[in-house]
């Protein structure tokens, strides 16, 4: 159940970052060393009805 | 005139809910204590769901409980259905959604296991299902 997003808003929890693309009801959860910036495409898989676990960064 | 093609598209849109409910669960959808959510986004406005589980659903395997819930967000009524595997010693568990868009619905392949995040459906029902 593997799906994308283009990261436009990220909120800092100190202990995790959460990734919000356009629909601001759906978040995915990633650590800060995964280091993604605003403007990236991530993969990652849902795991609840209103958020996800990031998988990794797409690479163009 | 209006009325009664109003009362045909609420009929019909029930009987496909309905329809919805019935071929994921056994309409023994039940309210969980606790079960309601308010989420804040990013923008600080707030939504609203709920979260209902079939009891008769339920299935265990040792350790591993099987269960289906469904959500639905207050003020549009979107309902939407999944199965979680939740392990109840170690507290992980994997999520899996139905697509109703089909007859009969199909579940997704289950995610791999991850722990249970507080404030969650996932936290919620875990003590339910695990006890």
């Amino acid at each position: 159940m593997k799906r994308y997003l283009n990261i436009i808003r990220i909120d800092d929890q100190g202990d995790r970052v959460l990734l919000y693309g356009k629909d601001p009801d759906y978040h995915i959860i990633a650590s800060r060393e995964d280091g993604v910036q605003v403007g990236d495409e991530i993969e990652f898989e849902p795991y609840g009805f209103n958020f996800g676990w990031f998988k990794r960064k797409v690479v163009v | 005139m209006k009325l009664k093609l109003f009362s045909l598209v609420a009929i019909i849109a029930g009987l496909a809910f309905g329809s919805a409910m019935a071929q994921v669960g056994r309409n023994d959808w039940t309210a969980v204590s606790g079960g309601t959510f308010t989420v804040t986004r990013p923008d600080n406005t707030t939504w609203t769901y709920s979260i209902y589980y079939s009891p008769s659903s339920l299935t265990r395997s040792g350790d591993i409980v099987t269960f289906k819930y469904e959500t639905v967000t207050a003020g549009s009524g979107v309902t939407s259905f999944y199965q979680n595997d939740v392990n109840c010693v170690t507290r992980q568990y994997t999520f899996a959604k139905f697509d109703t868009s089909v007859t009969p619905a199909t579940l997704s392949a289950p995610s791999v296991w991850k722990d249970i995040q507080p404030n969650t459906a996932g936290s919620t029902l875990q003590p339910i299902v695990c006890r």
